[in-house]
């Protein structure tokens, strides 16, 4: 009897066990790689500059918010502006000898002006974020200031804007 | 004697069967694409990374009506952790017809057991297809490897 007793006792462990929840299970993995990532948008917001007064030649030319610039990074960053040539290019009667030194920039809003020269020069720094983070967009001014040395004509120069990680 | 160790024979193998996947009630990872995002540009950063069709649950349940869940781990050995909710399930296509409460949105995964869909019990094994989307990161997590585990249950209440 106490045999018996047993046996139904395992019967019924048993039948609780098999109608308990079963689980299975199957696992996978993956990743996700982040690289350091920059990018720079350039938007000029004047075209051309006129210099043509006596205070122009006297006092130089500012023209302020000339260009906007916004950055996106996932990390701290900096960039740095250069001329792309140590002269200007002139066409017509210009002078072929009006340096990039006679140009300089700021970020609006900073007081003084970075003279351009074909080496890089830190313009602004900032942190990781959208353009709409802060300090990640903003505008720069330009200062022209050649004097009297120079011929009258067209003069055309290339900036380079350089973003690199801090 | 003989025939209590015969009973006892049947009562352990019945114990042991009901917590072991078998020929017929399992559940498998087949892996269609490498679960890999690598996002190397800001392009990459700002838009929906989505790997279609990644991979597929193969599961047959003989014995009862099964339910499939997902949940999913990260590691956090990073300075910037990143949840597990930035990885979407979303579901692609099956050959089952005998499925119910599929879930055939975007599943943000969690921590927790999630529902993905009920095959009911039948004999035969069937594919259930997901892709794998990770909504734009933006530039909040910091360069790196982030890991990630994603755990599918198939219970059978």
């Amino acid at each position: 009897m106490k045999q018996l007793f047993i046996i139904l006792a395992l019967c019924g462990m048993s039948a609780s066990c098999s109608y308990g929840q079963y689980g299975f299970s199957a696992t996978t993995t993956g990743t996700i790689t982040i690289s350091a990532s920059l990018s720079v948008t350039y938007t000029g917001l004047v075209g051309t500059f006129s210099i043509v007064s006596a205070s122009d030649y006297l006092n130089g030319q500012t023209t302020n918010n000339y260009a906007k610039l916004e950055v996106s990074a996932n990390i701290p960053w900096v960039i740095k502006v250069s001329a792309n040539s140590a002269l200007f290019t002139g066409s017509g009667s210009a002078s072929t000898n009006m340096p990039a030194g006679i140009v300089g920039i700021r970020v609006n809003g900073t007081s003084s002006f970075i003279t351009l020269t074909t080496s890089q020069q830190t313009l602004a720094t900032g942190n990781s974020g959208a353009p709409s983070s802060s300090g990640n967009t903003f505008n720069t001014d330009i200062h022209f200031n050649p004097g009297f040395s120079y011929n009258g004509g067209n003069y055309t120069l290339g900036l380079v804007y350089t973003l690199t990680a801090q | 004697m003989k025939k209590y160790l015969l009973i006892l024979s049947l009562l352990l193998f019945s114990f042991i069967s009901s917590f072991s996947q078998n020929s017929t009630n399992y559940i498998q990872y087949n892996n269609n694409t490498a679960l890999t995002f690598n996002l190397n540009t800001t392009t990459l950063l700002e838009n929906t990374q989505t790997i279609s069709d990644a991979f597929c649950l193969h599961l047959e349940s003989k014995s009862n009506t099964a339910h499939i869940y997902a949940k999913a781990s990260a590691s956090t050995n990073t300075t910037t952790p990143m949840p597990v909710s930035n990885l979407v399930l979303s579901y692609y296509s099956t050959n089952s017809t005998n499925y119910s409460s599929l879930n055939n949105g975007d599943i943000p995964l969690s921590g927790t057991n999630q529902l993905l869909f009920i095959q009911a019990k039948v004999g035969t094994a069937f594919n259930f297809c997901y892709s794998v989307k990770m909504p734009a990161v933006g530039y909040t997590y910091a360069p790196g490897t982030y890991t990630f585990t994603i755990t599918f249950t198939m219970s059978q209440p």
